[in-house]
């Protein structure tokens, strides 16, 4: 009696442990499945309620799974080094598309892609940073999925208060209102930063993670004169280091004042936390990360706007915003049969149809019929301020050595904000990794 | 080998036969998932690979790749990094596991549960504990930063970004999880020492100083030196609790462990990952060396007989 | 050594201070818990269960349902499969180590062999492995055998992690079961086979016990090899609560309380049960009290 329990217990386990781990759930029998991988965030649920529709029409079952962003990258190169095809659709990001095109993860659908779907209507900034690869070539590897964009979200309620406006004009002479320069911006934090109240100014990007803090500082640098360095030549030293960057540098430094402790450190999701929160008064973020904070605010509480620049000699205003966003990349190592489906769906979803529901579902389109429209600047408080960023879009190296680039600013640009580095040697030490990591590409001598 | 009847007389299998039957398997996992890979992974430092792109064969390139590891400034700065670390984590809690342990050595009731509970932060998984930690160092309304503003300190730090204290705060963590551990072993080593010595030395009138440097110190000291170097040795394995706390990409907590994981997960240099590796093994063995000889001392060496 | 019973007292105090410290963490966990998400991150904490004031909070259960209910989480999975995941691989690896320790620790112990002590030396320095040494080598082979993201995966390998913990442990309790009592078996005409099953087996049972305990410890809380290679599918409880820090919506100290309890609470069992064993346990069963 006790063996032949004995044996069963063991049988029984054997079983469980055989069975592998999650896949996704089985479809309408016959008709198939998609599996598709994004990050974490209210985007996906959107697409996910998108894709039901999908599923009425053809009876493909789609799954969207999601990884939380700080983990997600490198998840998704795990499961490409390991040819798996547990994904078919993977929604990576833009700066991933030389990686993932020259390591053979991503199918090329360069023929494909202007046969099924509509590149006139594309906006040409999102064909180029996350579509086509090399920058250029008219080779592509993504199909559009969502552009994005920095900006800002500010408490509207407190922005309005009577009382508030009355002691704003009263210190500073001018209305309490979204600021266009960056001085604005910090007279505004300041006048926020209420410690003992529990309030601050701002919550900015400072994250190690990812990409945070360069997605963060590289507007100031921009918005000051400075660059990362000659797409020609490849130079970077005088370019990166330069007098104007070290002024962004310091800048960027004298806003974490203004923010809550440990706002040395904010990634994407501390500045959504910490402005839904309660704690800040402005808070800087993609804009796909505010769908969620008008859900945990409400839309009275929450307004937008664009990303502050430089007031120059001449009175205008440079401005430099950061670029986002992600495109379908097919696995290359799904199998034909879901390949095709891949190529259904992304040609389903690509319909102006789709495009606008997809945009009133809160998703961020790429197609420039849908993002002129007076619907889209309709569907969501933060559209239209999204929409006016476009014109300044700009965007980081877009060569395969994006991840290298990207550790070493985040470890400089990081170690500047914290203070346990000088500014200055920091630039000096990033300009110099940069062109150690060019020359050793071959891009430069 | 003293046995009854004589071997030809003993029916079932020989002593021989069960004792290969017996070892075998566990030396063949042993062998099949920790020595094999060793001399996969030694193989592999030899080369340029990269894992994620399954398409390119690694390329030899002989010693280059201990060469860039030897010289990168990354690595040099993990170790430091560590070593730090290891040196303020095990004085730390040497002296607190020690002094707990002198506290701890006399009977009373329920000190067999004290003991216990002390026990239960060693056994949790440090993501666990950093979980815990995290909420409690969280800088806004973190229980600790609420307690400090509560008593009148002024401006609780940052304990988690703020570069001054985020070792501080991961050593504080890994104290509160492994002190128990040093407290254990001395215990252990100080209730092993005969009490008549110390009846001796009362005898003579000797000095709380003399007993504890003459004998309290040298008996428990075996079991104190084995508790601190394993703990060296477990320093290299630091990765979940930085993991849990400041991520792994916060340049001043990039130990070894995490260095390897970034090398070889997150700019997929295979090749010079595993070249640090076995760095990192030739050291770690040389301090198991020692650890294991001193174990050898302290068990009497009898039980490696 | 005579000691006055103030000073007693006075040592027995300060151990009790700190044993109270030492608890908040565990502690304050615990009445996260029971906290909504709002609650657990209030500027103001919360720690009164009941009442009005600025540090009452209303306790609810919802965190333990939604743990045990079905929500996805970091991993694209419901804690409650990651739970499972664990068990499945803890136990798994746990019965693994256990029956090939206790056979190769029975060989060791009662049979002389060529560089027996070299053969003990190599499996006790296979646990100062720092495991980041051999994950590469590992993840390639797991890939290549279709063995990452499957519980067996993990399985074969915390077994073979555990063994020389395992191996160690046993041998230590098998070396203190008299040997008479076996060649009393032989003498009865047993072979040996049947005196290991007969004689051994019976008097080794606390050992079996407690080695399995520790085995499942050091499984159930593994992080860095679950991380690498389950971390898209069979994937252990540590590697989603890590997951979870970089959720999106805020972390949600409330649920991962209540998960991070329920991992917890079986190794709080089992620590107790093994009580009389920790000193063994925690130092490769070299050190007996």
């Amino acid at each position: 009696m006790k063996r032949q329990a004995g044996s069963v217990l063991l049988l029984a386990f054997s079983l469980a442990a055989g069975c592998g781990g999650e896949k996704p759930g089985g479809g309408v029998a016959g008709a198939g499945e998609l599996s598709i991988a994004w990050a974490q965030w209210q985007p996906a649920d959107a697409l996910d309620a998108l894709a039901k529709d999908f599923t009425k029409e053809t009876g493909v079952r789609v799954t969207v799974s999601q990884t939380p962003w700080p983990g997600y990258k490198d998840k998704m190169f795990v499961e490409f080094s390991k040819r798996s095809d547990r994904h078919d659709i993977v929604v990576g990001d833009s700066q991933w598309l030389g990686e993932g095109a020259t390591k053979g993860h991503y199918l090329e659908i360069t023929d494909w892609l202007p046969a099924h779907v509509d590149l006139s209507k594309i906006s040409p900034s999102a064909l180029r940073f996350f579509c086509e690869y090399p920058a250029g070539s008219g080779r592509y590897y993504a199909a559009p999925c969502e552009t994005d964009a920095v900006g800002f979200a500010y408490r509207k309620d407190w922005f309005e208060d009577p009382k508030e406006k009355e002691a704003f004009h009263e210190k500073h002479g001018r209305e309490l209102a979204p600021p266009e320069t960056w001085d604005e911006f910090r007279d505004v934090a300041s006048f926020f930063t209420r410690p003992d109240a529990k309030r601050y100014g701002c919550a900015i990007l400072t994250g190690r993670s990812y990409d945070a803090a360069t997605m963060g500082f590289q507007q100031l640098m921009w918005a000051y004169g400075g660059s990362y360095g000659d797409p020609k030549t490849f130079e970077v030293e005088g370019l990166l280091n330069s007098p104007e960057t070290l002024a962004a540098m310091e800048f960027y430094r004298s806003l974490l004042a203004f923010s809550p402790k440990g706002g040395s450190n904010y990634a994407y999701e501390d500045c959504t936390q910490n402005f839904s929160n309660g704690l800040t008064a402005m808070t800087m973020n993609y804009f796909a990360f505010y769908p969620q904070m008008v859900k945990d605010l409400g839309e009275e509480k929450v307004g937008f706007f664009v990303v502050p620049g430089v007031r120059r000699e001449d009175g205008a205003v440079r401005r430099a915003v950061s670029l986002g966003g992600q495109g379908f990349s097919i696995v290359s190592y799904a199998s034909d049969a879901k390949k095709e489906l891949a190529k259904r769906f992304i040609e389903w979803f690509s319909k102006k149809e789709q495009q606008e529901k997809w945009v009133a579902l809160g998703g961020f389109t790429a197609n420039d019929e849908v993002l002129k429209s007076a619907a889209f600047a309709a569907a969501s408080p933060y559209n239209a301020a999204f929409a006016a960023s476009l014109p300044y879009l700009q965007d980081f190296w877009a060569v395969p050595e994006f991840g290298e680039l990207v550790a070493g600013t985040q470890k400089y640009f990081g170690q500047a904000i914290d203070g346990a580095m000088e500014p200055k040697a920091a630039l000096d030490a990033l300009a110099k990794e940069h062109e150690e990591i060019f020359r050793r590409a071959g891009y430069r001598k | 080998m003293a046995s009854g009847a004589s071997a030809s007389e003993r029916r079932g299998l020989s002593d021989r036969k069960i004792r290969n039957l017996f070892v075998a398997p566990a030396l063949v996992l042993l062998i099949a998932l920790n020595v094999f890979p060793l001399f996969w992974s030694l193989g592999l430092s030899f080369t340029r690979y990269d894992a994620s792109n399954p398409a390119r064969p690694p390329e030899y390139v002989g010693g280059a790749n201990y060469g860039e590891v030897l010289r990168d400034p990354e690595v040099f700065r993990s170790f430091h990094v560590t070593a730090r670390y290891v040196a303020a984590a095990v004085a730390i809690q040497f002296a607190l596991g020690f002094g707990l342990a002198l506290l701890l050595n006399r009977p009373f009731r329920g000190r067999g549960l004290v003991v216990t509970l002390l026990l239960v932060p060693t056994m949790l998984s440090p993501i666990v504990v950093g979980l815990f930690s995290k909420l409690l160092l969280e800088p806004n309304y973190g229980l600790v930063n609420s307690f400090l503003g509560a008593i009148g300190v002024a401006d609780p730090p940052a304990w988690l970004s703020d570069p001054s204290w985020i070792w501080a705060s991961i050593v504080l963590v890994d104290t509160w999880q492994w002190t128990p551990f040093v407290m254990l072993l001395s215990l252990a080593g100080l209730s092993a020492i005969p009490p008549h010595l110390y009846e001796a030395a009362a005898i003579d009138r000797a000095s709380a100083w003399f007993r504890f440097t003459r004998i309290t110190l040298p008996l428990a000291g075996p079991l104190l030196l084995l508790a601190v170097l394993f703990r060296a040795v477990d320093a290299f394995k630091l990765f979940d609790l930085v993991m849990v706390l400041v991520g792994k990409d916060q340049a001043l907590t990039q130990t070894v462990s995490i260095r390897l994981y970034l090398e070889a997960f997150a700019s997929w240099h295979t090749g010079s990952s595993c070249a640090m590796a076995y760095v990192v093994l030739v050291l770690v063995v040389a301090l198991s060396n020692l650890a294991i000889r001193t174990l050898d001392r302290v068990s009497g060496g009898g039980s490696t007989a | 050594m005579r000691r006055g019973a103030a000073a007693d007292r006075f040592a027995k105090g300060i151990v009790l201070a700190y044993l109270a410290l030492a608890l908040v963490p565990i502690v304050w966990m615990l009445v996260t818990s029971f906290k909504r998400n709002a609650d657990a991150t209030s500027l103001v904490p919360k720690f009164v269960p009941f009442g009005d004031a600025a540090v009452s909070f209303k306790p609810t259960l919802e965190n333990y349902a939604t743990v045990l209910g079905g929500a996805a989480g970091s991993t694209g999975t419901p804690f409650s499969r990651n739970l499972a995941s664990s068990l499945v691989i803890g136990a798994g690896s746990t019965l693994l180590a256990v029956v090939l320790a206790t056979l190769a620790a029975y060989g060791f112990s009662r049979f002389p062999m060529k560089g027996k002590k070299d053969w003990l030396f190599f499996i006790l320095s296979t646990r100062m492995l720092p495991p980041l040494a051999v994950v590469i080598p590992i993840f390639l082979m797991f890939s290549r055998l279709g063995l990452t993201d499957t519980h067996l995966g993990l399985i074969l390998l915390y077994a073979a992690f555990s063994l020389s913990l395992g191996v160690w442990l046993m041998k230590g309790f098998i070396d203190e079961i008299p040997r008479e009592y076996e060649e009393a078996a032989l003498v009865d005409g047993y072979t040996r086979l049947e005196a290991f099953r007969r004689v051994i087996l019976p008097q080794a049972a606390t050992g079996i016990a407690t080695t399995a305990v520790f085995c499942l410890i050091s499984a159930w809380n593994e992080f860095a090899f679950a991380l690498i290679l389950n971390a898209s599918g069979a994937t252990p409880v540590p590697v989603f609560i890590q997951g979870q820090l970089g959720d999106v919506r805020g972390v949600p100290w409330g649920e991962l309380a209540a998960g991070a309890l329920l991992f917890v609470l079986p190794v709080v069992a089992f620590t107790f049960l093994v009580r009389r064993h920790l000193l063994r346990g925690v130092t490769f069963g070299a050190i007996k009290r």
